[in-house]
């Protein structure tokens, strides 16, 4: 049990004092019903646990979304400075490394697309592959795989599955530098070969919507969304490449901790310093898995737009369906940071978290600089997504980082008791959302009532500073593995 | 044959196992774990091998139970196979070997449940219990 102590309506304290080993102490943004849900897990353990790590830097933080995870809790964010003997974990990143979301924008209206809408979801449910054990349309193996690891979502954009403009509109360019292929395991290149342009299973989803409500129109007519205008929403990760990149790596650095005098609260915060050998090759495999994922994404984008092409006829330019934004909510990046007076890279962990970088920021793409890097955060099937843009607040308080969804309320045992009995398709269907799933698992764990309101969390970070609304997404149509 | 039960754990999957012999432990944790993933049908049209796995030995027995599981799940993953009735011996100088028919999935035929990502490390346990007279593990998930 931690001790919290109130700071204002949306900040809690955790103090040092709470446990032995804390180096800093814990920030959690939250709401009074947000905090209590925190509460009857252990992620505020976790919170404390983080703030443990060797070369933290000003406070282990967790954002609204905040639930329990292994190691950090999710919604967790940490920067460590690799000259102070800053570590890396991958407890801080998660097993699905750069699990993201991605927005596509269209020129088509609601009214175009609900008299087809079975005919859309069929055809999307068709062409892409979700689900377990399903393949991808294109294998990459062998060394074009290790290519693609160095290049990311521009390899799979030159092999004719996008547009060069894709590339801007991802975090990184859809690449982070530094990848080294080779530090991917043969098993792991194995198990992703057949993989990339796969959207997954469980909390992964392809969602089409309309935008139901502009908060801030001036960066909505930025972004390209006006009401009543359809997206379509992609969240899915690095497959089983980056969850054998995860297990490689965990197996790795068990003996780091002892090796380097690190003294762990908690096993699965596995870690080393970023500058030692192990550091730096969980740093260089991630960085490829991260890479895989967005080649894995940009790959679900060119399928969107099949599908969508083949039932509303013309090709997706003439569709309109060109990226809005894509980014990562489970990754470790270098990211310049002023300390003390200094500017100082740290390393900077996101687990269930997205970056959300204000106006002027050198890294947000030339058309969104004046309006802030576009944050994309999926609540449930039935509800609402949002999108947000990073504000000044995330720089000064959470290393520019900001909440990645709704968070669970139910267990996937809890959720599935709740369906007994239900029709979670046609509960969906009554709300306006044609779902198609692998299974009824998907649909009644993944269910709308198994998550928070993720409109209580964007308030909170919304009211913190970190990021505000700029439009409300509501879901029509989802396919799930 | 043990016995297994699905415990609520947040995102994931928690699974409690309980078995008469250590051979049993594994053969029904396995069994646990392609449940989870769903109802796996081999395909009849051949595909089938013997399987041999061997791994090192692992600091405890959870860890050991874990490293083992963790291989059927990149088997199921990166060659679409399982094991059917897996059999475990484990030689003197530590860790085990794995033994059974190797099939590959017919993936018409089954039914899947769930992306199993990883068996993690939480709360991992294995071993004798004296006091129940049977071998138990826990083991969670990555859903």
């Amino acid at each position: 049990m931690v001790s919290l102590e109130r700071i204002d309506p949306v900040r809690w304290r955790i103090p040092k004092s709470s446990r032995a080993g804390m180096r800093v102490e814990g920030l959690v943004f939250a709401d009074d019903t947000l905090i209590q849900a925190a509460e009857g897990d252990r992620s505020l353990e976790q919170v404390a646990n983080v703030a443990c790590l060797p070369g933290i830097v000003r406070a282990s933080l967790a954002m609204p979304d905040i639930h329990w995870g292994y190691g950090f809790c999710i919604g967790g964010v940490a920067a460590t400075d690799p000259d102070e003997g800053g570590v890396i974990s991958p407890g801080g990143v998660g097993y699905d490394i750069n699990c993201g979301v991605r927005l596509i924008r269209s020129g088509l209206a609601e009214a175009d697309v609900v008299p087809r809408m079975k005919q859309l979801v069929d055809a999307l449910f068709a062409t892409v592959p979700c689900g377990v054990g399903r393949s991808g349309r294109v294998h990459f193996g062998g060394k074009e795989l290790r290519r693609l690891l160095a290049e990311g979502a521009a390899h799979v954009v030159k092999a004719g599955f996008g547009r060069a403009e894709d590339l801007e509109m991802a975090e990184a360019g859809g690449c982070l530098k530094g990848a080294d292929p080779e530090a991917v395991s043969d098993r792991a290149c194995e198990r992703g070969a057949d993989q990339c342009g796969t959207l997954g299973s469980g909390n992964h989803f392809l969602e089409v919507q309309v935008v139901d409500a502009v908060f801030d129109e001036a960066a909505a007519r930025v972004m390209g969304l006006a009401p009543g205008g359809v997206t379509v929403m992609i969240h899915s990760g690095s497959r089983g490449l980056g969850y054998q990149v995860c297990e490689d790596s965990l197996a790795a650095l068990a003996g780091a901790p002892r090796k380097y005098g690190i003294d762990l609260p908690d096993r699965q915060l596995a870690c080393a310093p970023v500058h030692a050998p192990e550091g730096q090759r969980y740093l260089a495999a991630m960085r490829a898995a991260a890479n895989f994922a967005w080649a894995n994404r940009q790959m679900l984008t060119h399928l969107a737009r099949e599908a969508f092409a083949a039932v509303f006829g013309g090709d997706d330019a003439r569709l309109g369906m060109g990226l809005v934004y894509d980014v990562a909510h489970n990754i470790a990046k270098l990211e310049p940071y002023e300390v003390n007076g200094r500017e100082k890279m740290l390393c900077v962990h996101r687990k269930g978290a997205t970056r959300a970088f204000p106006p002027g920021h050198r890294d947000v793409p030339a058309k969104y600089r004046g309006i802030g890097q576009p944050v994309l955060v999926p609540g449930d099937m039935g509800r609402a997504s949002y999108v947000l843009a990073g504000q000044p607040g995330a720089m000064v308080e959470t290393f520019g980082s900001c909440c990645h969804g709704a968070g669970r309320r139910l267990s996937r045992s809890a959720a599935a008791r709740a369906a007994k009995g239900r029709s979670i398709a046609r509960e969906l269907l009554a709300r306006g959302v044609i779902a198609r799933a692998h299974g009824r698992a998907g649909l009644e764990e993944e269910q709308p009532d198994a998550y928070k309101d993720v409109s209580d969390v964007a308030r909170v970070v919304e009211t913190a500073g970190l990021a505000r609304r700029v439009c409300r997404l509501r879901p029509i149509g989802v396919i799930k593995g | 044959m043990g016995d297994f039960a699905l415990v609520d754990h947040t995102a994931d999957l928690g699974v409690r196992v309980s078995a008469a012999s250590r051979g049993d432990l594994y053969e029904t944790a396995a069994r646990a774990l392609y449940s989870i993933i769903g109802t796996l049908a081999p395909r009849a049209d051949g595909g089938a091998r013997p399987a041999r796995l061997a791994l090192p030995p692992a600091g405890d027995e959870g860890l050991l139970l874990r490293a083992f599981l963790a291989e059927l799940l990149f088997l199921f993953e990166a060659r679409h196979t399982f094991i059917d009735n897996p059999r475990v011996d484990w030689p003197a100088e530590g860790g085990l070997l794995a033994s059974g028919e190797e099939r590959l999935v017919d993936e018409s035929r089954s039914v899947f449940s769930r992306e199993v990502k990883a068996v993690t490390y939480h709360g991992l346990s294995a071993g004798w219990n004296g006091a129940a007279g049977l071998w138990e593990a826990f083991f969670i998930v990555d859903i």
